[in-house]
């Protein structure tokens, strides 16, 4: 029976759960898209714990409101909106709490501590960790609305249509926005952007 | 469309490598046991909470509060003062006040009063007071500390805060004339008055 589900379509799967309430068909979706949507939570987000919390929160969403979806939507880009908006609210509840903190010595709220590129030696700069960190200091630092369809163009790989559905956006604004997006990094990320 | 798109693309070439060799973060080993747990033990608080956290902006509730504290505060404030000075009587409500109003009426007691008639006598009149002398205080008398106390009186003024006294109806001050020098004065001033008049007749006169 598994190994029949397992050959399903994402949009299969979902069909199966919402009409039959199969929980392997759930639990298959989890498996699929347990980590995509990790890595694009943790991208926008910033923070791998929060991000899981996320991912957990979009999963518990996807149980108890799968009947919301319809068939005419792609599931991934379902699955992706309902994390989206999960992570923009946490940086917009993370936002008001740094407003209203008054405790300022918060380790939490502190700007993560990366390296500058131009202090590190090219050797260093290889490293792949210290890499990724400064680039993910770079994503942080650009605005969400840009930050958002980067990540999912450039690292999630979607296409401009799909991003598009997720985000509720026009082509040309997702494309415009996507630009500017990059233009933004590429000013942040000069010092490793030579070859 | 799509070549300038892809001029776009070439545009920013380093950026969009740099961001596809990012590792892929993927969710923590217990990521699945964790969720299927909740789901087990039906622990939907997280996403409770999370719902729709942006309907009501928690930023608006500190200004919101107070402005309702003050709507509440006024509120009370005018609704006491409206009953207190009732800006709107019915008749209704004026047959009740008076119908009241007759239950409550003192019987009053016999005084004097000073009546100067037309033919110039004055008279010393009976009158009848709404309140009862001998329950009363003659508060000039008593601030001027001439009419110290009548000491067996039920009308010393301690017996106003007495503890011994259990029900004390105050009808208010009334101002009562010391008769005597009223008397006087009110002569005198007659007497000038009749003075005044025959000087001027025979003024007149001449």
């Amino acid at each position: 029976m598994e190994k029949d589900l397992n050959e399903l379509t994402n949009e299969e799967l979902i069909k199966e759960f919402q009409d039959n309430n199969t929980i392997e068909a759930y639990k298959i979706l989890v498996k699929r898209f347990k980590d995509p949507l990790m890595n694009f939570v943790y991208r926008f987000v910033g923070d791998k714990d929060v991000a899981s919390d996320i991912v957990q929160n979009t999963m518990l969403k996807f149980y108890l409101n799968k009947d919301t979806y319809k068939s005419f939507a792609k599931f991934s880009t379902w699955i992706y909106t309902i994390a989206g908006n999960l992570a923009k609210n946490e940086l917009k509840r993370r936002k008001r709490r740094t407003i209203l903190s008054l405790d300022k010595t918060n380790d939490n709220d502190k700007p993560m501590q990366v390296a500058d590129p131009k202090t590190l030696s090219p050797e260093r700069l290889t490293d792949s960790s210290i890499l990724s960190e400064h680039i993910q200091k770079a994503l942080m630092k650009i605005k969400k609305i840009y930050r958002e369809v980067v990540i999912l163009r450039d690292i999630q790989g979607l296409s401009y249509e799909e991003i598009s559905e997720i985000t509720g956006l026009t082509l040309g604004t997702v494309k415009s926005r996507i630009n500017r997006g990059r233009a933004q990094l590429q000013k942040l990320l000069k010092d490793i952007y030579y070859e | 469309m799509e070549k300038k798109t892809n001029n776009k693309e070439e545009k920013f070439a380093h950026v969009i490598k740099l961001l596809k060799s990012l590792p892929q973060e993927t969710a923590p080993q217990d990521f699945e046991l964790r969720l299927f747990a909740k789901i087990e033990n039906r622990n939907f608080e997280s996403v409770a909470r999370q719902s729709k956290p942006g309907w009501f902006p928690g930023w608006i509730l500190a200004p919101v509060s107070t402005a309702a504290g003050r709507v509440v505060v006024l509120f009370l404030f005018f609704s006491n003062w409206s009953n207190s000075t009732k800006p709107i009587v019915t008749s209704e409500n004026v047959a009740k006040i008076v119908a009241e109003a007759s239950k409550t009426v003192i019987q009053p007691k016999r005084n004097y009063r000073i009546v100067v008639n037309k033919n110039d006598v004055v008279i010393k009149e009976k009158v009848t007071l709404p309140f009862n002398p001998a329950k009363s205080v003659n508060l000039d008398g008593y601030l001027k500390n001439k009419r110290r106390l009548r000491g067996n009186s039920i009308n010393a003024p301690g017996r106003f805060v007495s503890e011994r006294q259990t029900y004390f109806e105050f009808p208010g001050f009334i101002p009562v004339e010391e008769n005597q020098k009223v008397v006087n004065k009110l002569k005198a001033q007659i007497d000038s008055l009749e003075g005044n008049g025959s000087n001027e007749s025979s003024q007149n006169n001449r």
